[in-house]
């Protein structure tokens, strides 16, 4: 089988009358939307969910246009976002108020092998709302440019550019501080931390 | 030194999907494709599929997520001094203009808004309707025209609001400006600095009612270091009243209170119009 060597956009595009096409999109990313999913679910989750956004994206294939040097991926995380956060909306037993669910934290502490990484992932993370996590790991994870990553989160780059910056200094300050206290703290869990009207105690510092 | 940049590279590593994985996945995309070739020749004998997506999209509408009540905290005092006098004056002028215009859309389901934007040399337009209950809508000339967006929410600063808490934002200065405050938890250059990016969050994609942009106006009145950089022309030519605090600037329409442009570190965001909208453009998924 040869490989079709389109540029997304072009392949994108030419998918609404060929939605087999969307099998090639497929082939091409498929690996790198698995590791959006497994990185913030339980691997069987990821292993379910993977087909889900892409047959979500061949529903959505219609309108879209990307430019012509432009990855499909941001627009294939938006999707695995939304996959995501349905599905584990779906799982949750009882869903809490504020429940943030862009992330399965168990998963994430299951999947890190060091004690010390989980601990400093929620540390890093534990102060940043949704979007400002979710924008720092598009960057970080999934290694988007910050302006795709506002694409993907549906937020205009001005906003994502000032989001950005806030969640990396809150990040390496919230490590600068683990690192000072010679008894590394306790953390529960960073879904605390969803946007809250009323003041977290957990965040008052 | 523990680095960010090291541990989010340590933790991004994953397994690779296996190849059985991604063949399952592949037939399962593959029959959904097949699926939709057969319902596309159906949809040409009848309308079957406009029904059918109707129900879908009520489906999703009474899905919607519970109210969220909202304590705001009650102000401990005004005794800080103000931005500078004119840029005072002509703030609480646009608040009142705001408060002329026509509106309140506690509602609605949709809020459209049109921007440009600059990107790389070139000039974009953005068009977002942001749902009440049903899943936002991007259509973005600088990179996809049309999206369903993960964040239907208002940011504000740190926080992002759904619709219904946006409404329940107290509309008196001094309350609105120690509730939202109380939401900075540290973060911005400072919290004066953080309050004037809040204030321009929740007036610039946000179906915020007149009375709330009033008091939001009231509010960056009260903010020290703000200043008036005189009458300024945006991207569209119009001509409004330039607002600055620490690289942010807005202009501001003060006869109609209408936020025109914002500026900050070379990037620029030019607004359009806003407004309710009965529907989006379909988003593309349910």
């Amino acid at each position: 089988v040869g490989v079709d060597k389109r540029s997304d956009a072009a392949l994108v595009s030419a998918s609404r009358l060929e939605p087999a096409l969307i099998g090639v999109v497929y082939e091409r990313h498929a690996a790198a939307v698995y590791r959006y999913l497994a990185r913030r679910a339980p691997i069987a989750a990821a292993e379910d969910l993977l087909a889900e956004v892409f047959v979500a994206a061949l529903t959505a294939r219609k309108r879209v246009v990307l430019q012509a040097s432009d990855s499909a991926l941001p627009w294939l995380y938006g999707i695995a976002a939304n996959v995501l956060r349905a599905h584990l909306r779906r799982a949750a037993r009882k869903p809490p108020l504020h429940a943030d669910h862009g992330m399965d934290w168990d998963a994430v502490d299951n999947r890190l092998d060091a004690q010390s990484q989980r601990c400093q992932l929620r540390h890093a993370l534990a102060n940043l709302s949704a979007i400002e996590r979710d924008l720092l790991l598009l960057v970080g994870w999934e290694g988007l440019t910050p302006t795709q990553a506002a694409d993907a989160l549906g937020i205009t780059p001005i906003a994502a550019r000032s989001r950005l910056h806030r969640a990396r200094t809150h990040a390496q300050e919230a490590l600068a501080a683990l690192e000072a206290s010679a008894v590394p703290a306790s953390i529960d869990s960073p879904r605390a931390t969803a946007p809250s009207r009323t003041p977290n105690p957990e965040e008052q510092q | 030194m523990i680095i960010l940049d090291e541990l989010l590279t340590d933790t991004a590593i994953v397994d690779d999907l296996a190849p059985a994985t991604a063949c399952d996945g592949r037939a399962l995309l593959d029959a959904a494709v097949a699926q939709q070739a057969q319902s596309a020749r159906a949809s040409l004998l009848g309308s079957r599929g406009t029904r059918r997506r109707r129900l879908r999209i009520a489906t999703v509408m009474s899905a919607a997520a519970a109210a969220v009540v909202i304590t705001p905290i009650v102000a401990l005092g005004n005794g800080q001094p103000s931005a500078s006098a004119s840029a005072a004056t002509l703030l609480r002028e646009a608040g009142r203009a705001a408060a002329a215009q026509p509106g309140g859309w506690p509602d609605a389901t949709y809020w459209h808004s049109v921007s440009t934007y600059l990107r790389d040399g070139s000039t974009h337009r953005r068009d977002i309707w942001i749902g009440h209950h049903a899943p936002s809508v991007l259509r973005d000339s600088g990179y996809v025209p049309a999206v369903v967006s993960v964040s239907g929410s208002f940011p504000a600063g740190s926080v992002a609001l759904t619709w219904d808490q946006l409404y329940a934002l107290p509309t008196d200065p001094d309350t609105l400006a120690a509730t939202l405050r109380a939401d900075i938890h540290g973060a911005g250059s400072s919290d004066d600095a953080e309050l004037f990016v809040m204030v321009g969050d929740l007036l610039r994609e946000s179906p915020a009612p007149p009375e709330l942009r009033q008091a939001l106006y009231e509010v960056a009145a009260g903010i020290p270091g703000v200043r008036s950089t005189g009458q300024i022309t945006d991207s569209q030519g119009r001509t409004g009243t330039g607002i600055e605090r620490d690289g942010q600037r807005y202009i501001i329409d003060t006869s109609t209170g209408q936020l025109l442009d914002e500026t900050q570190d070379g990037w620029q965001s030019t607004y359009l119009s806003q407004g309710p909208a009965d529907s989006a453009p379909p988003a593309g998924r349910s």
